[in-house]
């Protein structure tokens, strides 16, 4: 079993070597944090937050529904 | 005080937590499915193509803030679901809970395609072709038969 490890290790350590990119992060950081970043956040998050209120809406539709048809009674 | 056979029973609440919880899992399949697997679009693709390493480390950054808003999603319906199974007048049932996940998987599709796909143009379904709309199409014709299949189980799903 050690052996078996060993050897894996070893194939592992003799294989090409990865290298994180050092140039690229000042160059995503900077393809992120552009003018358009608030617009771009409100964009991504617009339809979770239209299927949030709809079920918050629906969740709530009970204690929210007198308030919706209240003045409907009423003349 | 009145037992649960003598209470009115309402599955508003457990349709809801379904639906949040579906449309969370549906959020969740397009991200890991179309987004990472598949690699058929990003979030910003349809503005910002990732062509280059840092355009597709940038797109990146925008799927992890839709899979945070994802998971959001899913969090607020498993504490709905929580709330709802603790309420007497709310009945424990399985075809109640599976028709709401559907109807969120499908309004999740049929949001998100209309809003990201259609009017905003933020991405199309698949990126690669110059014709975005049979997959875009598709998308949402996925999210109908969802919609359908969700109300159908909802309607057929009876209080025990």
């Amino acid at each position: 079993m050690q052996k078996i490890f060993l050897t894996l290790l070893c194939s592992l350590a003799a294989g090409p070597v990865a290298w994180a990119c050092p140039w690229c992060r000042p160059r995503v950081q900077a393809g992120i944090y552009t003018p358009a970043y608030t617009t771009n956040v409100l964009l991504v998050l617009l339809p979770i937050a239209v299927l949030l209120a709809l079920g918050v809406a629906l969740f709530y539709w009970d204690k929210l529904r007198p308030y919706f048809f209240a003045s409907y009674g009423k003349s | 005080m009145a037992s649960p056979n003598t209470l009115a029973l309402r599955r508003t609440p457990l349709v809801a937590a379904g639906i949040l919880l579906g449309a969370g899992l549906g959020g969740f399949v397009d991200g890991i499915l179309l987004h990472q697997i598949l690699q058929w679009h990003n979030m910003l693709s349809g503005q910002l193509p990732p062509d280059t390493l840092v355009r597709a480390k940038v797109n990146m950054y925008w799927d992890g803030l839709f899979h945070a808003a994802v998971w959001v999603l899913t969090a607020v319906g498993l504490a709905m679901l929580w709330s709802a199974t603790g309420c007497p007048d709310v009945p424990h049932s399985g075809r109640t809970l599976l028709g709401g996940l559907l109807l969120g998987w499908g309004l999740f599709n049929v949001v998100e395609g209309i809003i990201d796909h259609e009017v905003l143009g933020l991405h199309h379904v698949y990126e690669y072709t110059p014709n975005h709309l049979p997959a875009d199409l598709g998308f949402l014709a996925l999210g109908l038969v969802l919609l359908l299949a969700g109300w159908a189980l909802v309607r057929a799903g009876r209080p025990r």
